[in-house]
């Protein structure tokens, strides 16, 4: 198996020295965790219960953009995957890394909370035959399976390489994950009420909620990602200090 | 019957803490890799000098 060399300007151990000297959390990362804290008061406080769900329905406001920020995480990782294999730049692989993990957050997130609001309103935790339920579960295991095939390879191009086509694999699910409820008589999900051709079918203190969750946890995505992101740069720093200790 | 109300605060709850979860391991990690940081660099001044 032949490896392709790295690129990136600078050998790992060689990473500029105020990435090094950053925390991994600063201040976007406290914006977007006081944005998550103004929604969840918002939600749970300020916007009324549906008149058929019930305080139910107050799940969707960290239900629904847990997966649109899990699918941002996806896609990012799928671009940079993109990216590597064409440029071959290390900086593109330590970001698809950074967030895969990021997404796999969100989606369990999507998951576990969507489990809840399944209990109360189909009176069932999971149902099987539901496409976008089982295919979110799917994504959750490909994304799981990006992780741990990073963790089994070694050599980092051919790493990089390999992880960067699943990556590409698991975002070509999410345009169908979407599309489920209209491509599928199999389903129990509902349809749009926002992300759909015609004007959102909430009222409007509802929607402003909807929106600021959006909002809300595209920036915490973000900052996580930013984090981890850094947390890969100090990881390659000591895998360039080991590496000259042993040439030494 | 199902208390609605339950649920909902459980789902915020799971949801918070799996974020808390994943915070915490993040500045775990970051703590440890600077102190591996920092005894790598230190060893290796120790055999510069």
């Amino acid at each position: 198996m032949t490896t392709v060399p790295l690129r990136g300007g600078l050998p790992p151990n060689r990473e500029p020295q105020t990435l090094e000297a950053k925390p991994i959390f600063d201040w976007f990362f406290g914006v977007a965790v006081l944005a998550v804290i103004a929604l969840y008061i918002r939600a749970l406080m300020f916007t009324p219960a549906d008149a058929l769900q019930g305080v139910a329905q107050k799940i969707y406001y960290i239900h629904i953009p847990a997966w649109l920020s899990a699918y941002i995480a996806v896609g990012i990782t799928a671009l940079m995957s993109i990216v590597f294999l064409w440029l071959h730049d290390e900086r593109a692989d330590r970001l698809g890394e950074a967030a895969a993990e990021v997404g796999l957050l969100f989606l369990t997130v999507g998951l576990s909370t969507g489990m809840f609001w399944g209990r109360v309103i189909w009176g069932a935790w999971w149902v099987w035959w539901d496409m976008r339920l089982t295919l979110t579960l799917f994504l959750w295991f490909v994304v799981a399976a990006y992780l741990v095939l990073r963790g089994a390879i070694e050599d980092p191009s051919m790493r990089a390489r390999y992880c960067a086509v699943v990556a590409i694999l698991a975002a070509l699910l999410i345009p169908f994950i979407h599309l489920s409820v209209y491509l599928f008589a199999a389903r129990l999900h509902p349809m749009p009420v926002v992300l759909k051709p015609s004007e959102p079918s909430l009222s409007p203190q509802m929607l402003v909620t909807f929106l600021s969750g959006f909002v809300a946890f595209t920036l915490l995505c973000l900052a996580l990602i930013r984090a981890r992101y850094r947390l890969g740069v100090l990881r390659d720093i000591v895998a360039g200090l080991e590496m000259d200790g042993d040439v030494r | 019957m199902i208390d609605t109300r339950s649920f909902m605060i459980a789902a915020y709850t799971v949801a918070s803490a799996i974020y808390l979860a994943y915070f915490a391991s993040l500045w775990l990690r970051a703590r440890r890799v600077r102190e591996k940081i920092a005894v790598l660099r230190e060893n290796d001044n120790g055999r510069s000098a």
